[in-house]
């Protein structure tokens, strides 16, 4: 618990003190998942034809949209 | 940067990311309910709610997280590049507002759909798990950069480590 507290202060000095040059371990382990699963991504994306959107993500497809983008009405306006 | 503004900078960003992460939370409930409600009321007001959310609630605060971010080297010695757990969390921060501006052409249309489809229309038309799936990760995203600014892990950046040697440098000559 005292450990944690103190961890929880840390400087940027005190964070540094006793470490060495190059990049850490966490570093290197976040950058390889973060490759993964930018290459998962794309995997996916190309394995369904290369589309991402509002036209994919609804069953309805794009011929449903009416092509309205940005904020709604205000939160009291009602539409006729 | 005086300590008291430096606090409420600090208070702000805090302030800010909580609150995205609390917005996406409710976000997840409403694409849950959109995905497994029988009420064709309900899953019509889901994707309604889920588009006034985005807009009035996540990009606000999303924007808000990233630009409080941005003012925390002003105020702290943490610096923007020189650590590595600070750049992991800007690139969070910037990677997961722009998917969330981008991702508000989907909400925009999926409200569209909800508003079109009558009471007792085709529902399928209107599910999406495509909301969960997006809402899912950015918590878990916005977990990780939580987890980072709490555990502040170990590592310099070449950038910091340059600066580094420069200010043990400088003070070594003062002396």
């Amino acid at each position: 618990m005292a450990d944690r507290e103190r961890d929880s202060e840390k400087s940027p000095v005190a964070v540094e003190s006793g470490s060495t040059a190059g990049t850490p371990r966490w570093v290197k382990v976040s950058a390889v998942i973060a490759l993964l699963v930018l290459v998962l991504f794309v995997v996916v994306l190309l394995a369904g034809g290369g589309q991402h959107g509002p036209g994919r993500h609804s069953p309805g497809g794009a011929d449903t949209a009416t092509g309205h983008t940005g904020p709604p009405p205000g939160l009291t306006h009602s539409q006729p | 940067m005086s300590a008291g503004l430096r606090k409420f900078a600090l208070t702000a960003h805090v302030g800010a990311s909580v609150g995205w992460l609390g917005a996406i939370v409710a976000f997840l409930v409403l694409a849950v309910a959109g995905v497994i409600s029988d009420d064709a009321e309900t899953v019509r007001a889901a994707y309604l709610v889920m588009e006034l959310l985005g807009w009035y609630a996540l990009v606000p605060l999303a924007v808000a997280s990233l630009l409080t971010g941005l003012v925390q080297p002003l105020a702290t010695s943490w610096g923007l590049f020189r650590h590595y757990w600070v750049l992991f969390k800007l690139v969070i921060n910037l990677f997961a507002t722009i998917v969330l501006l981008m991702y508000t052409q989907t909400l925009d249309h999926l409200a569209d759909v909800a508003a079109q489809t009558s009471a007792d229309g085709d529902l399928g038309q209107l599910r999406s798990t495509s909301p969960l799936l997006h809402a899912g990760l950015a918590a878990l995203l916005l977990l990780v950069a939580a987890m980072l600014a709490v555990y502040k892990p170990r590592g310099l950046t070449p950038y910091g480590q340059r600066k580094q040697r420069e200010s043990l440098r400088s003070r070594h000559r003062n002396n």
